[in-house]
Formats: structure tokens, sequence, C-alpha cells
């Protein structure tokens, strides 16, 4: 803030507005302000945009990202983040694709085994993060990029590279577009998500702990708090919403896929920093991050309304990223 | 005498705090300048003006008579102004030499010339007559070796200025006298030094004039001839010693033990510590830095590598291997690290979070559910009681000043019921008020039956605030001195290792 004294001689320079922008974007965030200014932008280019029909489409293809992206924070609140998560959707995908053939006229059974398996599956990929950044200490960087490599190389080859074709009707039926006390599965999915992770994050111990761990490592220790176990629980949690996803996912586009989800990684991250989360941890809360993916979808529906190419849409998404960094380090710096 | 440095009504504001409040100050040639004040005084940000890392809100500097805009420290070293801090600018895997001419070396058609900069490093380090070995890495020196190396290299060109901040915390008595006398060689080719200390003693010996300053405010300038003790710390902190430091009752013999360390050896360098701590008592560790006396709280809770020892809490003895935060918060003792914002708060969350995040299991419902409003409440209570200002449970803690942050971690061994404080360097970086709030907090604390192990490089917090002072000389307990016998210059005999036998040449005997 600027005092009187400041203005009189003339020294509200570009520090002092600096201030003033840095107040407003404290105050309300940066992302509502970016999200008008998408909306009135895209509502003026095309007036398919702001529609019911596509404000509802933009919403459903939203909840998959949302899901990924509340994961990712978790794992951001703790200091680390997790990039193995797209290549665990696709292994989900397959594991969940090849179940399903097994079981041709169970619904019941069917979806009971290929649900348990995928999520164990990316629950497992989950806790192997967290043991190796726990235990070992090793970056999350390079331990979640060595478990993306790897387990895309698991995904391909289980699959022979080709996705898992002509799974049992019952699945999307029920998964993608049956509804339960009328509301679709997958928004029922999403709402319940957010609802626990909330809880889990702002009222109990653990969400506090994770916090902590994320702002100082040392003083949690010192705290008294298990930091190994922390860490390690915050990757395996993630690791079983990354498995909803992938089963989630997988039944809305019919197939098991080998290399679904590979943009989830960065586009989660992407999100979670727009939504206000740290990347250095301790700081954020996953209502921004699930506001951040329902901002970048919405970026890529209204950029494909204007008809701008995929390519051109990749460029933008990856300077947003860096944008996004840059407001997060000016936002949240020592002052 | 002509004005070497000269700052004129220099101010400067951080947030929440008036760091100087147009202060003045005059420098020199050929004189060394004691800068002396509490933490907190304003004594590094004035030096720091100076060296160009920070650039005052008003007032102007002076070299030579002509005023200066300092803008970065590589601007001040372009003026002739050096500043050696604490914090070391040397690279660890570089060479002595390779440091010394760091970012000036020496070159013969883009070629590096390394003999003659290795030949050129010894002749600089032979001033000091250390045995350094221009090839040896920084990495493989001692801490005194390496601050050596960097004075010898913040004077490979001689400045016109010099600035020494706490010169001498991290040296022994040996490289002490090297210093001083690199400094009067320094000082009769005329550099103005400005020598930041914390030890009265050597003004006597060192200073030519010395400058007092408190709360960010010039206090008084005067020779070095006409100080004494106590008049500085008049000055110092602008009361009289009784006003500050809090009635000292004895604690009695048959109190109940609190802590008790038996055998604690660690491979970096403590040797077989004992010591014992009543209920009710506070046990001050003194000794230089390097001692081991930081080294003994970290020990107890895990963060130094433990070899040998036990230590007893409440009945509970736990063996080397077993010491940790967790286990030892578990038997009611909780560590307070010296570095309150690297290791002992969550600076980026609020103060309710700070202050109970070692007792959530007690606010929890159903198992798991957090009880907030009884969890604010009680925050609320602390945040009266300890007097924490501003009283917002959601203020971010790096908000906070120093003293209160050192509050906001005294209130997480509260809410606790904590019986055995291990505190290093609790009043470091606080200002006077506080300090004093927080002394009678702690015997307070003492009076209801707490046990508080109080590490501290304070020689007047050892003498006014503990009932008993344990001296730590190369890791190693030298002496127990209870409240009544203690004075200065018997703790100093004890910080450079005189135990008894009061040989001057058995110092440096390891």
């Amino acid at each position: 803030m600027s005092t009187p004294r400041e203005l009189a001689t003339g020294r509200l320079d570009g520090q002092a507005l600096g201030g003033l922008a840095r107040g407003l974007v404290d105050r309300v965030g940066l992302l509502p302000v970016l999200m008008l200014a998408l909306v009135v932008f895209f509502s003026l280019a095309s007036e398919n945009f702001l529609t019911r029909g596509n404000i509802s489409t933009i919403l459903t293809q939203a909840l998959f990202l949302i899901i990924v992206s509340v994961a990712q924070t978790l794992v951001l609140l703790t200091g680390g983040f997790d990039l193995s998560m797209g290549s665990a959707i696709a292994l989900v995908s397959i594991v969940v694709g090849l179940q399903l053939l097994d079981h041709p006229d169970a619904p019941l059974t069917g979806l009971a085994i290929a649900g348990l398996a995928g999520i164990a599956v990316a629950t497992g990929i989950g806790m192997v993060n967290g043991f190796f950044v726990s235990l070992f200490r090793v970056p999350p960087f390079i331990v979640t990029l060595a478990m993306m490599t790897a387990i895309s190389g698991l995904a391909l080859k289980v699959s022979r590279g080709v996705p898992v074709f002509g799974l049992p009707s019952y699945f999307s039926s029920t998964l993608y577009t049956g509804r339960v006390l009328g509301i679709p599965v997958p928004w029922l999915a999403t709402l319940l998500i957010l609802v626990v992770m909330y809880l889990l994050l702002h009222w109990t111990r653990f969400g506090r702990y994770w916090y902590a761990i994320g702002s100082n490592p040392e003083a949690a220790r010192l705290s008294g708090i298990s930091v190994r176990l922390y860490l390690f629980l915050a990757y395996s949690i993630a690791g079983i919403l990354v498995g909803i996803t992938g089963l989630l996912l997988t039944a809305r586009v019919g197939s098991g896929e080998p290399t679904l989800g590979a943009s989830f990684p960065l586009e989660s991250i992407a999100a979670a920093v727009l939504g206000g989360v740290s990347i250095r941890g301790g700081e954020g809360n996953l209502f921004g991050a699930a506001l951040g993916a329902i901002f970048l979808v919405m970026l890529r529906n209204g950029m494909d309304i204007m008809g701008i190419s995929t390519y051109t849409q990749l460029m933008i998404t990856g300077g947003l990223l860096v944008l996004a960094v840059i407001i997060d380090n000016w936002v949240h710096r020592e002052r | 005498m002509a004005s070497l440095l000269r700052a004129s009504e220099v101010t400067k504001r951080f947030p929440g705090v008036l760091a100087l409040d147009r202060v003045s100050f005059e420098l020199h040639a050929g004189e060394v300048h004691a800068l002396v004040g509490e933490n907190g005084a304003g004594k590094s940000t004035l030096v720091n003006v100076f060296a160009g890392s920070l650039r005052p809100d008003a007032g102007t500097i002076l070299l030579d008579e002509h005023a200066v805009q300092i803008r970065s420290p590589h601007h001040a070293q372009e003026l002739g102004i050096r500043a050696v801090f604490q914090q070391l600018s040397l690279v660890p895997a570089l060479s002595v030499a390779e440091n010394i001419f760091l970012g000036r070396e020496l070159t013969a058609g883009g070629i590096l010339r390394k003999p003659v900069m290795r030949a050129r490093s010894l002749d600089q380090l032979g001033i000091f007559d250390a045995g350094i070995d221009p090839r040896a890495r920084v990495r493989d020196l001692t801490v005194p070796q390496r601050y050596l190396v960097e004075i010898a290299k913040a004077t490979l060109v001689p400045p016109k200025v010099l600035i020494l901040d706490e010169p001498t915390a991290s040296l022994t008595d040996r490289e002490t006298a090297i210093l001083f006398r690199l400094v009067r060689e320094l000082r009769e080719r005329g550099v103005g030094i400005i020598w930041i200390t914390h030890r009265l003693e050597e003004l006597y010996e060192i200073a030519d004039r010395v400058t007092v300053m408190r709360d960010g405010r010039h206090v008084v300038t005067m020779p070095a001839s006409e100080t004494t003790t106590d008049r500085l710390i008049t000055f110092m902190t602008g009361r009289e010693y009784e006003q500050i430091y809090p009635e000292i009752a004895p604690v009695s013999s048959d109190t109940p033990v609190a802590l008790q360390v038996e055998g604690l050896s660690t491979t970096t360098g403590l040797r077989d510590i004992h010591l014992t701590l009543r209920a009710g008592e506070i046990l001050g560790i003194g000794g230089l830095i390097g001692s081991g006396k930081s080294q003994l709280g970290r020990a107890l809770v895990g963060l130094e590598p433990v070899s040998s020892g036990r230590v007893t809490l409440a009945g509970i003895t736990l063996q080397a291997d077993r010491l940790s935060a967790h286990e030892l918060l578990r038997h009611g003792a909780m560590y307070f690290p010296a570095d309150r914002r690297g290791e002992g708060l969550l600076t980026n969350r609020p103060v309710f979070e700070n202050m109970t995040i070692a007792a959530l299991r007690r606010f929890q419902q159903l198992g798991f559910l957090l009880q907030k409003g009884r969890e604010r409440r009680r925050v609320l209570d602390f945040i009266e009681r300890l007097d924490i200002s501003p009283p917002a449970p959601d203020a971010r803690v790096r908000a906070l000043s120093g003293g209160n942050q050192q509050k906001v971690a005294l209130a997480k061994g509260l809410i606790r019921d904590t019986s055995v404080f291990i505190m290093d360097e609790p009043t470091q970086g606080i200002d006077v008020g506080t300090k004093i709030a927080i002394y009678q907090l702690l015997h307070d604390l003492a009076r209801d039956g707490a046990a508080i192990l109080y590490i501290t490089s304070d020689l007047l917090e050892l003498l006014h605030v503990c009932h008993r002072v344990a001296v730590m000389y190369q890791g190693q307990i030298v002496a127990t001195v209870p409240h009544a016998e203690a004075s200065e210059e018997r703790l100093l005999q004890y910080y450079f290792g005189h135990i008894r036998k009061d040989s001057a040449n058995g110092v440096n005997a390891a």
C-alpha cells in the first residue's frame, strides 16, 4: 500500500501499482478475473459459446481433469508433484478393459472386478511413488518421471500397442451415462471426491500435516509429524483418485486405451497453479484447482469453437503454464 | 578529520518495522569504528545499506564527501566498500585461490594464469600465517579458515571501507589475534573499518570509536576509551540491568529431575555429555560458536547423528537410537530451533495452525474430525496470554516480528502441556521489549514447574536468566556454575577452555 507521503512526493511508481494489482489478485484470486475475461471474449467472438448446451459440455468434459487436478493438488501441497498420473490412467484403462472382456455377461462381477483392479493398479503406482519420495528422498520429479516412462511402457506392452475394443455395453451405460438419484455417475463421483477431499484437507489432522510438510518439512518433523508416513499417504491417496479417473474415462471412451490421459500431468499442474496452489507447497486449496481445471477446458472449448487449430492450442496452453508459474512467484513471494 | 563514509538521516522501512529511523553515522579513514546494539537494533540494516544490499527509503550517503547512490553489492565494491558477513560468499567446490580471484581472474589471452593467482593468493594468505593452502578446496577448510579466506578475498585489492559483521563470532583465540593484527595493518594504511560485534570486551582492544544503536535509532557515538560495559548495556537496552532481567529464585535440590542426559556423544563432535535438569530450573548452556552447544539441542531430537548415550524424561529412558522429535514430544519435551523461519515455523501458514500443529489429536472428535471452534478458542486464549501482536489467529506467521514468532513457537509448546523446553537461541533477532517479556514468561513457566534448557550465545542471558550455567568447549561440558557463582570473567575463561589450570597455551592444544 502506498502512503499519502509517497503519493505526495510522487513516489507512486510501478512498484506501488504492482502492489495494488497484487493486492487485488490476493483478495479474489487471479482465476476469477481471468475466467471472466475469457467468458466475455469468447461470448463476443462466437454466439455458440455462452449456450446452455455448451456450458454443460464444458463442465462434463472438465470432470476428469477436475479429479486429476485435485489429486495433483494433494501432492503439490506437500511440496511435490506427480508426472506419472497420465500413464497411470492409461494402464488403468488397459487393465479395466482386459478384466471386462473376461466378464461380458456379468455386469455386477465385471464392474466390481474391473473397478477394483483399476483402482488397485493406480493406488499401487501412487504407493511406489510415495515410497521412493518419502523413504529414499528421491526428488518427486525424478521418481514420477521415471514412473511415467515405465508405466507408459507397461501399458503399451500389456496392450501390444492397440486399444482393447469390444467392452461390454453395461460398462459405459453404468459409469458414463448411468445415473444415481438422477445425477450422472461421473458428476456424482466428482462431487463425492470434492466433498471427501475437502473434509480430509480442512477438517482432519491429515490435511493440516500435508500443508505443514509442504510449508516447512523440518518444522513439521520437529512438531512430531511423521513426514515420511504422510508423504507416502499423499501419493497413495492421489493414486486412488487417479484410478477412479481412469475407470470413468475408460467408460467414456468405451475402450481400453494405452495412451489415454497423456496430457493430464501437465494440465493438472497448470490447473492447480492457476487456481492458486503454490508449486512450492503448503499453499492453495482444491476448489481453486477445480476452477483451474474448468478454466483450461473452457479455454480449449472456446478455441475449438473459434476454429483455432490443435497445434496453436498446445502452444497457448504451454505459454499459460509458464504465465501461471510467474504469477505464482509474484503472488507468493516473501514480503 | 575528514569523513570517509557518512550516512545522514538514513531511513529504511520494512513491512511493519521501521528498521532505520533517521540514522546518522560517520566513519573516518584509518579508524576502527565499532557498531554495537541488541539484535534488531538496525546494525545489520545499516551496513547492508552501505554494502549495497538494501536501498534506503530516505537520507543520503556520502563517500569522500560526495553523495552516492549505492545501487548494488557490485556497485559498492566498485566504490571501494567491501563487506564480510557471517554468511560467507565462498564457493565450496572451488579452491581457495579460485575463490579469492572469483570474478576478477587474471588471464593471458583468455587463458587463466593459475600459477600467478596461486602465488598471489599465498601472499595474501601469508598475512594470516594460518597455513592455508591456496589449492585446497574451500569445503575442506575449517570454519575459521574459511572466514580468513573470505577476508583475504575482500582485501585482495585494499578497499576504502571494510565492513566486518561479527568477525570473531566463529573464530578461536588464535584466528582472532591474527584478525586483529590484519585490521590494525589496514587501519595504518588508511582503510576505514566498521566492526559489528556483540563482544564488548573486543571494543577496548581494537576499536577507536563506538556507536550504539537501539530500535533503529542512533543512540550515541563515543571514543572507545570512554566506554564501560555497564554504560554500553544501558545505552543498548535503554534500561538498567535490574529492569531487564527477572529475579532468580534458587531451585531446591530435591525437586524431581525432569531431564537427565547420560554419556551423550555424536559422530559430529559431542563427547560424553552428562547433565541433569530439574523441574522448575532454567539451565543455561554457553560456549563459543562451534563449541557444540547448538549441537546438544539438536542431538536430543535426533537431528545430529547420536552414537551413544541415553536420555531420561519423566522417568522414561530413551536410548541413543530412539532420540527423535516425535519421541521427545511423546514424553513432554519440545525442541525450539534457533532458526525459527527455517526449521521452527510454518511461515506461510496462519498463526493458529502453527500453534496447534503439534497438538491436533487433542482437538479431534469421532476420532478424526477437527473441533475447529474449540481449537480457535484455545488459540485466542494463548494469543491473549502471550500478548501476541497482531492478535489475529489467521495472520500468516511470516508477517509477524521475530519476537511474536517466538511467542507463537512457545504457544505451540504450551498448548501441548510441554514440561521440558529445549530452546536454542530463543531471543535471537528479537527486540528488547519482547526479550524482557520472554524472560519473564520463561521464569513464570519455571515457577509452575517447567524445566528449561536454555542454549544461548548471549553471556548476559547466561548470567542473568539462568539458575545454573553449563559451559561447553570442544564438544564437552567443561564446567557447571550456579547463578550465584557465575561471573563474566569466569564464564569467558571456560569459553576458551581454561579449565582450572588457567594456562594460556592450553587453548589450542587440540
